[in-house]
Parts: C-alpha cells; sequence; structure tokens
C-alpha cells in the first residue's frame, strides 16, 4: 500500500508542475476577474437611470405617466425645448440613454380610447450585456405603465365590471405529472429547474472525464519522451500497480483541475447572472419539486458519483492504452482524439436527445459508449428510473474491467515500447 | 539451470516483424563478473540487454538470472536486477536527492535500508550539494552520474548497463568506470554494453562480440587478443566482421 502510495504521490508531482498550473490558475483568474466585472456592470446598469422627457401634452394623463416612470428605476428630467435634437444634445450632455416624447394628442387619444403614441429614442453607446439590460428595463416599464392605464380606462368604462377578471377571462391553472406524481406548475418552470440542474452538472462530468484523459495519456507519453519509462518499468513493481497509480494520480489531478476550472466559471456565470443559476425561485416551484420527487437525495448523488466514477475509470483505461501510442507529449493530442469524439457525442446527444425513446440503432449505440451513462443519469433518477443508473454503472464497471486488462497486457508486453504514433514534424 | 552463473542465455531470438535484431545467441556470466556486449550499432546489443532485464519477451530462447526464469518469473528477475537504459532520463522535476528517494522505495519499504540506499547513492554520483538541486538543471554528465548510482545504490545482484558512459567527456567517463570496477569488488556482477572497445578492455573480464544480432567470439579480452593475434579489441572485432561479412 505505501508502495501504491509512494507511485501515486510521483504521478501527482510529475503532473502537478507550475507550467501546468500557472496558465491554468491564471485562466481561472480570468473567469473570477470577468465574474466579478460583468456583476458590477450589471449591478451599474440597474441603478436607476436617466430619463429625459419631451412633454408635448401637458395634461392630466401626461403628467401621470410622467409620475408612474419616476417611480420607477428613473430618474426624470423634463426637457422645456420641445426640440428632439436639443433633447438628444442634452441627453448626451447628461449621460442619459433615453429621450421620451409624449404627443399633444395623447390625453385626447386616451379619452377617445384610441391608442397613444410614445416616442423613444435610445441613445446606444455600448452593446454589452450590461446595457441591454437598461433598455429591457424602461420596456418593461412601459409594459407596466399600459396595463395600470389600461385598468383605469375599463375601469371607467365598466365602473361594475372586475378589471382582472375581463382581462384574464380564463385562468389556466397547470398540472405536472412525472410517474405517479403530480404537483401544480407549469411544465416550463419545471424545465427551467430540471434544465439547470441537469446541463451544469454535466459540465463538470465533461470537464473531469476529458481533463483525466489528458492527464494519463501525457503521463504515459511523459515518460516515454523523457525515457524515464524503461527504468520504471524494470523496477520490482508490478505493472498492474504502476498502471493503476498513473490512473488514480491522473484522476485525482483532473477532479482537483475540474473543480477548479468549476469554481472559476461558476464565478464567471454568476457575474453575468446575477446568480440567475441559483435554483428553486420561489416556494411554489419548491414545493412543486419537493411533490414530484426533483430533490436528489444521498442515494440519488451516491448512483450519479457512481456513474460518473465509472465513467472516469473508464475514460481513463482507455486513455492509458491510447497514451501508450504516443511517443512524445506532442502526440498526446492526436492519440486522444478518438476518446474525445466518444465523450462529446455523448455530451451533446443528451442535451438534444432523450435517448431512451430514439430510434433502436442510435438507442444502443448511444448506450454502448459508457460516458453516455453520468450524463443520463439526472434525468434517469428525476424520471424514476434508477434501476436504469445502476444498469449504466454496472455496465461501465465491465468495459473499465475489459480496457484495465488490455491496458495492463500492453503493460506486460513489448508493445508499450513498441506501439507509437508520431506527429510529424513541421519544417 | 544451474545456479552457478549470475546469467545464462540460450538460443536467444528476437525478431520485430520480419527484422531479426537478436538472432541465436547464447552466453553465460559467472557471478562477480563484468561481462560485456560490444559490437557496433544495431548489433544487438541493446535488445539482448532488454529481454535480460525484462523489458522485451524473447521470440524464443531462455534466460535465466540468478537461477530465475527471465520468461516466466519476470517479476522474481526484476527484483535481483537494475538496469540502466543507454538514454535513460530522470524525473526532471525531482532534485537529485528526491529521485534517489523515489527510486530506492521501489526496492525497500524498510526505511533503514531505504536510508543505506541513498546514502550509498549520494556518494557514488559525488553529486554534492547539487543533489538538492532539480535535475533538470544538471548537465548530461551529472544526470548520468544520477542515474548510474540509482542503478547501483539498490545493491542489485546484477547491474545491468547499457553504454554506461555514452556522451560523457573523459573525466565523467573515467569515473564511472572506477565505480563500476568497486562495485564488483562488493559482490556485484554486472552486464554492460559498449561500442567503446579500449572502454571494454580496461573494464570487463570476460567480452562477447555482437554483430548483426550474433555473438561472433567470447572469452577474456586476453585470450582473444590471442586468439586474433591483435594488439588491442578493436583489432580483433575488426578482424571478426571481416571474416563474417
Amino acid at each position: 500500500m505505501k508502495l501504491f502510495y509512494i507511485l501515486v504521490k510521483k504521478e501527482i508531482r510529475e503532473l502537478l508542475t507550475l507550467q501546468m498550473l500557472i496558465p491554468f490558475l491564471i485562466m481561472v483568474a480570468v473567469f473570477m476577474v470577468l465574474g466579478n466585472v460583468s456583476r458590477s456592470e450589471i449591478e451599474k446598469s440597474q441603478q436607476p437611470q436617466k430619463l429625459i422627457i419631451i412633454d408635448n401634452d401637458k395634461s392630466s394623463e401626461s403628467t401621470k405617466l410622467v409620475e408612474l416612470l419616476k417611480v420607477g428605476a428613473f430618474i426624470v428630467s423634463m426637457d422645456e425645448s420641445h426640440s428632439i435634437d436639443d433633447a438628444l444634445q442634452r441627453a448626451r450632455e447628461q449621460e442619459a440613454r433615453m429621450v421620451i416624447i409624449i404627443p399633444d394628442n395623447f390625453n385626447e387619444n386616451l379619452s377617445q380610447l384610441k391608442p397613444a403614441t410614445v416616442e423613444t429614442y435610445s441613445l446606444m453607446n455600448s452593446f454589452s450585456f450590461g446595457s441591454s439590460s437598461q433598455y429591457a428595463l424602461l420596456a418593461s416599464s412601459m409594459e407596466g405603465i399600459n396595463q395600470t392605464i389600461s385598468n383605469e380606462l375599463i375601469s371607467q368604462q365598466i365602473p361594475s365590471a372586475s378589471v382582472t377578471e375581463l382581462k384574464n377571462p380564463i385562468i389556466p391553472v397547470d398540472h405536472v405529472v412525472i410517474g405517479d406524481k403530480k404537483a401544480t406548475i407549469t411544465p416550463s418552470e419545471i424545465l427551467g429547474y430540471v434544465t439547470s440542474q441537469a446541463n451544469f452538472i454535466p459540465i463538470i462530468m465533461f470537464m473531469v472525464i476529458v481533463m483525466s484523459s489528458q492527464m494519463i495519456a501525457s503521463a504515459i507519453a511523459a515518460e516515454k519522451e523523457n525515457k524515464t519509462l524503461e527504468t520504471l518499468l524494470s523496477t520490482p513493481v508490478s505493472r498492474t500497480m504502476i498502471v493503476s497509480s498513473k490512473m488514480l494520480g491522473a484522476g485525482l489531478v483532473a477532479l482537483l483541475l475540474a473543480g477548479a476550472y468549476m469554481f472559476g466559471l461558476q464565478s464567471y456565470i454568476d457575474g453575468i447572472s446575477g446568480g440567475a443559476l441559483s435554483m428553486a425561485s420561489s416556494d411554489r416551484l419548491q414545493s412543486a419539486i419537493s411533490q414530484l420527487g426533483l430533490s436528489l437525495t444521498s442515494t440519488d448523488f451516491l448512483l450519479i458519483g457512481g456513474s460518473l466514477f465509472g465513467a472516469i475509470l473508464c475514460a481513463l483505461a482507455i486513455s492509458i492504452i491510447l497514451g501508450s501510442f504516443a511517443e512524445d507529449v506532442k502526440a498526446v493530442q492526436g492519440v486522444t482524439t478518438p476518446l474525445m469524439v466518444f465523450v462529446l457525442f455523448s455530451y451533446f446527444s443528451s442535451m438534444f436527445i432523450d435517448v431512451y425513446s430514439a430510434a433502436p440503432v442510435l438507442r444502443y449505440a448511444l448506450l454502448a459508449i459508457p460516458f453516455t451513462h453520468p450524463f443520463q443519469a439526472i434525468p434517469n433518477i428525476f424520471l424514476g428510473r434508477s434501476d436504469l443508473v445502476l444498469f449504466g454503472v454496472l455496465y461501465e464497471i465491465i468495459v473499465f474491467t475489459v480496457f484495465v486488462i488490455i491496458a495492463a497486457k500492453i503493460f506486460s508486453s513489448d508493445k508499450i515500447f513498441t506501439l507509437k504514433i508520431k506527429m510529424p514534424k513541421r519544417n | 539451470m544451474s545456479s552457478n552463473f549470475a546469467v545464462q542465455v540460450n538460443d536467444l531470438h528476437k525478431s520485430y516483424g520480419g527484422i531479426v535484431a537478436v538472432n541465436s545467441i547464447s552466453f553465460s556470466i559467472k557471478p562477480n563478473e563484468i561481462f560485456a556486449l560490444i559490437g557496433p550499432n544495431g548489433a544487438g546489443k541493446s535488445t539482448t540487454l532488454r529481454m535480460i532485464a525484462t523489458l522485451l519477451s524473447p521470440t524464443s530462447g531462455s534466460i535465466d538470472v540468478f537461477g530465475h526464469d527471465g520468461i516466466k518469473e519476470s517479476q522474481e528477475v526484476r527484483r535481483v536486477i537494475s538496469y540502466l537504459p543507454e538514454e535513460a532520463g530522470a524525473y526532471k522535476n525531482m532534485s537529485g536527492r528526491d529521485y534517489l528517494h523515489f527510486m530506492g522505495s521501489l526496492f525497500t519499504q524498510d526505511t533503514n535500508q531505504l536510508k543505506e540506499f541513498i546514502s550509498m547513492g549520494e556518494e557514488i554520483s559525488g553529486l554534492g550539494d547539487r543533489l538538492k538541486d532539480k535535475i533538470k538543471t544538471y548537465s548530461k554528465g551529472m544526470t548520468r552520474k544520477v542515474l548510474l548510482a540509482r542503478t547501483v545504490m539498490t545493491k542489485p545482484k546484477l547491474a545491468i548497463l547499457d553504454e554506461p558512459t555514452s556522451g560523457l567527456d573523459v573525466i565523467n567517463a573515467l569515473e564511472i568506470r572506477r565505480t563500476i570496477k568497486s562495485l564488483v569488488k562488493n559482490g556485484m556482477t554486472v552486464l554492460l554494453s559498449s561500442h567503446n572497445m579500449l572502454e571494454i578492455e580496461y573494464l570487463s573480464d570476460r567480452v562477447g562480440i555482437i554483430s548483426q544480432g550474433t555473438i561472433h567470439a567470447i572469452g577474456t579480452p586476453q585470450e582473444l587478443k590471442q586468439q586474433y593475434n591483435a594488439a588491442n579489441l578493436e583489432e580483433v572485432f575488426a578482424a571478426i566482421t571481416s571474416t563474417t561479412k
């Protein structure tokens, strides 16, 4: 056991070099900085916006519109020049982003139950995500004001009627049924929740599988390139122990790097979405999730973890074989490409296809790829198909065993020295 | 197989596809002896050494190392040998000392014995405080010294040294030859290869002259010189290869 520990420690030490860590840490730091910058920009864009209004009507209704905009997230400044060019010039000087013109027939039209036109000039000086939310804010404010004025007009015209009932004669009540469980919620809300869980976790899975494959193939190729493999294989350490220590070392480093990478990515996504990815936005949704059994229990996590672990083991076992073909580290990218294609195929299929209802050939082809199973694990658990997850784990164990036997045979034979694919040198 | 020999090789063949690298070679090495295989590049020296070091499987023939079958008991063989490949490298991100520690720990789990190995390795390498530095900062000669120290510090019964002084300057090569000589005095058996005939004449008790995968003559340097009426091993080699062409 101590010998195994020594070998794993050596593998980790060889993989976690400063040359490898520095660019990686820079990338994580860049993600975090970008996230923070985006967050502060979005927060800035959500501050009250400066707005210039030309009120050509000066009626009670137009004043009401101005007051309603003031109640919203706007700092309103009235322009008395009645010239759009002058108002735009003033907006530029005051760094206001919008100018609104209320026409002189505003009140008249409303009183005659005709639509009144309100023109908006948006001064665009940026196309960033943050600036888009500023323009969206005005649009949503105008929509709210429209509703308020509409409600008032209806009340004036039909005093006896309930405005809400009149405007919504049909009240849809949505129920979602999963298996034998029901909840009162819209399908889009449930889809939004499941997608946020079932899409984000597979990114982590994808990263871990890809990184661990690259790590182990590089570890083998580096031993060949640095001419240390022959020395290592001539020591009285069993080849199985050498292979397994390389696998564990690469797996641990990949897990660590994927964790750090996801931490950076999460900071970035949180920054641009303002934490929009946080689950369960309302009590109603929470309650529905619970009623539908869409929250993961510790057993579910164990199954998902087992499925991911099985896929990582498969990737490591296949990569150690592929790494044996690489004569140097430069060739690693090339030899691991077939594996990457399969991982990508599984990943994208899980996003766009329901594997279990796909055509038989596609279904069996996808299920034959061990990496499909972890990507399907969460949807399967949510849909009450835990037995399929368990079957996937068993299948992964079989695939892993087969490839480990092949890897051990390669390491115990001449093939570890004779298998080679060298990338052509560029002149 | 008789255990009177440290190594016995019988009718050994190795081919890669249609290419014959080693063709029916047989020789034996006595315990506490320095046996050298000499020959030009591509003669089959390294392939023979790699088969004895259990890295390559023979196409046919047998290898016995201190009573262990080199094919069926490769794990046992690896316990009594230590191999220095011609183009060996070391883990560049480790210091010289850490490398000796790592390699030593693959041979023993006993802390005291490991300390003994490292101490011996440090002494043989002769690098002193430079052992604290990373191997990537070493010259070729320094790296080769660490590698040789690593090979012999575990006191293997058989040290297999492929071109031990390859690429080294005169002083470093001389130091390494002296080290090998002294190790044999302490009971080690050495199998080495070289294409430097003068080095072999100085170092070896017995010599096997190999060319095109076949051993053409075996004997002490003195015997071979007498047999071929030659002044040195280079002339012996020239005489043998001219008759075999």
